[in-house]
């Protein structure tokens, strides 16, 4: 039989507390003393026991399991005489764990407050990841992109249980540097009216309709009943950081993309039909691929796939960009916007207009000088220069817009008086500009714009306008005017000098004076700076010819020479001012300081559209300066031939914008699609461009047309994209073809105006449309 | 069914419902872009905290709270609960931040412990109950002095009644330490009884050199020391079943220590929790 150690009997075996904190420090040897130690561990030994009274005597009164009774028993006075060694108390196991525990979270306290005590260190400590490479230069700027002060660390704990996403707090900190536009925390940010129209087009073109994976189910299961369409996002859930270098923030799952949509699909092949894509792209030029075709093709030159004839894949591979016009366009149409065909090859910018002085006269107004015989009117131009912060003239000028200044015959004293005011307008515009030069150009327009002019603007505005050509017109026009406007300005009466003295002197031909009606040309040549046929040269000023005496180069007192052959008139001399002016530039006919583009690009016809589009408020008020000059500047046909190519857009807010670039870099003209030309141009030589664009026989645009419509290519099918976007070729995901975030200001409920027709959809902010 | 199987079968049950609970709900949350990390979190934190109540419900057995083994299994099933939403709340990926590391290095030195924990008591209580005498851990040292005791005893009567020193020599030499403290824990930890056959071994080689009456003795020494041997074991076994709570639960408060600290940072770096 197996000997045992251990006896359970209750008069043997002791009971055991391994609860308390302290045990006798001679247990591990094997005689621990029955008492043990207290609670603070202090060793309470004695003696073995506490003898009893018994009779007279005393007994011993140790317990059985510690041995019974002793054989000596106590002494005579009760006191055992067996007293207990007495020990050093240790720890108990359980004692020893509870003080393990105690230090490891010490410990742990005291790592973390040193750590998290320095806000530099606290960065690094708390910092749980790396950030996405776009965001590496911000990693210990904390606060760029967080709420909470890195530095107060007292707000903390109420900031981890408050939270700020829904108010879209969050949302202000990201964008500081991405910014989408007013409804940046809304769905797609866009507005919610935009939000609200898609969900009902969507389920009216599509019927309510889910599908998709059981997580598309319980997830709108989930979200459905608590989100509305229309209610802000946090940027969070979807951008997500700190997660390493190569992490792609903007990068989210196919199910978050449909989780909100009316209409879910598990890939491409349940993507709907595409909708005239990508014939809505936005472009700024108008061009007909068709018509280019037939062009070509005619003369025996074969355009199909010789697309990089004209495109070129942008530095980024995103688009097949044009290459301009200088490569592209010049062969063909650059004399067009030198004049080549073109009715009229110069712009009216600046006019003297004529004046019906005998009226005036007759009702006692007084103008000063003005030159007789002109027919010509006040050109648009000028009624924008002089009405710039002007609201009096600008009165004035709508109160005479129907009226002609040259029969005022029938004009009230009202009207006559603005007439008047008008007349010294003018007069003021010109001899600011004689005495100030371009400057007095550049702050009129400047005042106009209720702004200093940016860098370089002013210049552009003026065309380098010769002094001298100024100074010659105004001379010829209003030879008092220096005399006069100061005179006007200090509140003298001016009068004609032809009214005091019948001095006709300054009068112009009236055969000459009907050059000043704008957008007619003419082909008078009467005053031609350039030597008309009809002048002959003074015999007496002949430098050259040596038959006066005194003739520099004749030799002094010689006989006067024989009279020369009769000269026949310069070849020169027949051609109008325009004509000469080939190359573009000033130059005044009649009393009408003209201009001819210098070719295309021509920087003065550009920034007087971008002015005029700028200072159109809408066509509501068609009647406004700015209004009619962009339609002068800005008509398809007249010279510079600058809006037969380039679209305009009406933003609101800006105006009438042209659309200078032929586009814009990056943009698809629409709100989530976007399409990387770079990957599929290399499968040209296997497929060839054609593949994708195929010809369409649409009619081409008209002129002034929409450009975004009728480029001649049909509408691409999805079953072309879906011939290689399958997910086990080159993938499907909604991230390929799409973005999330609608570009600023672009507006998917159509209902802005785009352009000045074809109702197509509006990028309101041009500006940033290649964000 | 025993109510152990039931307690396990039940238990892990509870895991796996959780498991495909906690899945599903992480799927589509973020599908719903919901910030559901933050809501994993705090379930992995409560659920953290919750395991712990074991110790509580251990240090207060006079409240009615069911009984330990119920605990117990509940404890681990929580814990193997953790390691899902553990692994849902962080995505499978190794923490790279300095606090998050030191966070998921304790999360998994817990579970390790833990999981060890169970393992010793699965591994250990069946081989502590096949050898030796079950003795409480506490009273192991009173039995090996006694046992010391014994065996000097019958070490000094060999030496006085036979008068020789070949035993005392022999106990000096091989015995006396060997009776003096624990020995061969670690061979008795990884049940090698190597040592034992080995301390046998040189008593039997004493034995053609003694008498019949220190032969007696002999035998009595060699009943001795398969004794001890066996307390040694014991002690052994039940130093593992103890000791590795001293690793597992200051762990476990340091890991809810830094879960709070991270708990608060996430929260307010993330925009907040509710």
């Amino acid at each position: 039989m197996t000997r045992t150690l251990q006896d359970f009997s209750f008069d043997k075996s002791e009971y055991e507390r391994p609860t308390q904190p302290w045990i006798c420090g001679r247990a591990e040897s094997g005689e621990p003393c029955r008492i043990g130690p207290d609670e603070t561990g202090r060793c309470r030994a004695t003696f073995e026991c506490r003898p009893v009274r018994k009779g007279d005597g005393w007994e011993c009164a140790r317990p059985r399991q510690w041995g019974g009774p002793c054989a000596g028993g106590p002494s005579p006075d009760g006191c055992c005489a067996r007293p207990i060694p007495r020990c050093q108390p240790v720890r108990s196991m359980r004692s020893k764990r509870g003080h393990v525990v105690l230090w490891t979270c010490m410990a742990t306290v005291g790592a973390l407050a040193w750590l998290l005590a320095v806000p530099e260190r606290r960065a690094r400590v708390l910092l749980p990841g790396p950030l996405s490479g776009a965001h590496s230069a911000m990693e210990t700027e904390c606060d760029k992109c967080h709420q909470v002060s890195l530095g107060d660390t007292s707000g903390w704990p109420s900031a981890a249980l408050v939270s700020t996403l829904g108010s879209g707090v969050q949302n202000l900190q990201c964008q500081v540097c991405h910014a989408w536009g007013a409804d940046a925390d809304r769905p797609h940010s866009l507005s919610a009216r935009a939000l609200a129209g898609m969900v009902v087009a969507a389920e009216r073109t599509t019927g309510p309709k889910r599908g998709g994976s059981w997580r598309l189910s319980l997830a709108a299961a989930i979200a459905g009943g608590k989100r509305s369409a229309t209610a802000p996002l946090s940027c969070v859930p979807c951008h997500d950081e700190h997660r390493g270098r190569s992490h792609r923030p903007a990068e989210i799952s196919d199910e978050q993309c449909q989780v909100c949509h009316v209409r879910q699909f598990d890939g491409f092949a349940g993507h709907p039909a595409f909708a005239d894509y990508p014939l809505e792209s936005a472009v700024g030029i108008h061009f007909d691929h068709g018509s280019h075709r037939d062009h070509f093709t005619e003369r025996g030159r074969d355009l199909r796939n010789r697309c990089d004839d004209c495109h070129r894949l942008t530095a980024d591979g995103a688009a097949m960009a044009p290459t301009g016009f200088a490569a592209s366009c010049a062969e063909c149409h650059a004399a067009e916007i030198h004049g080549e065909g073109v009715e009229d090859v110069a712009l009216n910018v600046m006019s003297l207009p004529g004046l019906d002085t005998e009226t005036l006269r007759a009702r006692g107004i007084a103008v000063g000088h003005w030159a007789e015989g002109l027919d010509g009117i006040i050109t648009t131009t000028m009624k924008l220069i002089l009405s710039a912060g002007n609201e009096s003239i600008r009165r004035d000028l709508d109160r005479t817009q129907k009226m002609d200044w040259e029969d005022l015959a029938a004009a009230d004293d009202e009207q006559l008086a603005a007439i008047a005011r008008l007349a010294w307008a003018v007069k003021e515009f010109y001899f600011d500009l004689y005495v100030e030069g371009h400057g007095a150009l550049g702050a009129r327009l400047a005042t106009a714009l209720g702004r200093a002019s940016g860098p370089g603007e002013a210049n552009l505005w003026h065309g380098q306008l010769p002094v001298g050509l100024i100074r010659e017109g105004i001379d010829e026009w209003m030879p008092n005017l220096l005399d006069e406007v100061p005179r006007h300005r200090r509140g003298e009466r001016v009068e004609s000098r032809g009214d005091a003295a019948g001095d006709a002197s300054h009068e112009v031909d009236p055969a000459i004076g009907a050059a000043g009606t704008e957008g007619a040309p003419t082909d008078a040549a009467g005053d031609d700076l350039l030597g008309g046929g009809e002048s002959e040269p003074p015999p007496d000023d002949d430098l050259l010819g040596g038959g006066d005496p005194d003739d520099l180069l004749g030799g002094g007192g010689q006989e006067p020479a024989p009279p020369g052959p009769v000269r026949e008139p310069s070849p020169v001399a027949t051609l109008s001012a325009d004509e000469w002016m080939i190359g573009g530039g000033w130059f005044r006919e009649h009393c009408v300081f003209r201009y001819r583009p210098t070719g295309h690009g021509d920087t003065f016809l550009r920034s007087w559209l971008d002015l005029a589009g700028r200072l159109s408020p809408s066509a509501e008020a068609s009647a406004d300066p700015a209004w009619l000059l962009f339609d002068y500047f800005g008509d398809p046909t007249s010279a510079g031939l600058c809006i037969r190519c380039h679209g305009v857009d009406e933003v609101p807010g800006s105006g009438r914008v042209v659309r200078w670039e032929s586009t814009s870099p990056g943009s698809s003209g629409r709100a989530f699609v976007r399409f990387d030309h770079g990957p599929h141009v290399r499968l040209e030589s296997r497929l060839g461009c054609d593949h994708c664009h195929v010809a369409s026989a649409d009619p081409p645009p008209k002129v002034g047309e929409n450009p975004r419509r009728g480029r001649g290519f049909a509408p691409i099918e999805k079953s072309k994209c879906a011939e290689c976007h399958q997910p086990e070729r080159v993938g499907d995901s909604c991230l390929t073809c799409h973005q999330y975030h609608a570009r600023p200001g672009y507006d998917i409920s159509g209902s802005s105006p785009v352009g000045s027709t074809a109702g197509g959809r509006a990028m309101t902010d041009v500006s940033s449309a290649g964000r | 069914m025993t109510g152990v199987r039931l307690r396990r079968s039940v238990g892990l049950t509870a895991v796996g419902v959780l498991t495909v609970g906690a899945v599903a709900l992480h799927n589509a949350g973020a599908v719903a872009l919901y910030q559901i990390s933050l809501a994993t979190g705090a379930l992995l934190f409560v659920m953290i905290v919750t395991a712990t109540l074991l110790n509580v419900r251990k240090k207060a057995p006079f409240l009615p709270l069911g009984n330990t083994t119920d605990w117990l299994t509940f404890h681990m099933v929580v814990g193997l609960g953790t390691v899902v939403v553990y692994a849902i709340h962080t995505g499978g990926r190794w923490p790279d931040g300095i606090l998050e590391f030191a966070l998921a290095a304790t999360y998994w030195s817990v579970i390790a412990t833990g999981m060890a924990g169970w393992a010793f008591s699965r591994w250990l209580a069946p081989r502590l109950a096949r050898r030796g005498e079950n003795v409480l851990f506490e009273r192991i040292g009173r039995f090996r002095a006694q046992l010391r005791a014994e065996a000097e005893t019958l070490v000094l009567r060999a030496a006085s009644e036979q008068g020789s020193t070949t035993i005392p020599d022999f106990y000096a030499a091989h015995l006396a330490d060997f009776f003096d403290r624990p020995r061969h824990l670690v061979s008795h930890a990884v049940e090698s009884d190597h040592p034992r056959h080995v301390l046998l071994g040189e008593v039997e080689l004493l034995r053609r050199y003694l008498n019949a009456g220190e032969r007696g003795v002999l035998d009595g020494l060699r009943e001795l020391i398969c004794l001890k041997d066996d307390l040694d074991y014991q002690y052994s076994g039940q130093a593992i079943l103890k000791y590795w709570l001293f690793v597992h639960i200051p762990l476990t408060y340091a890991l809810i220590l830094l879960g709070l600290v991270h708990g608060i940072t996430s929260g307010a770096f993330s925009g907040g929790l509710l």
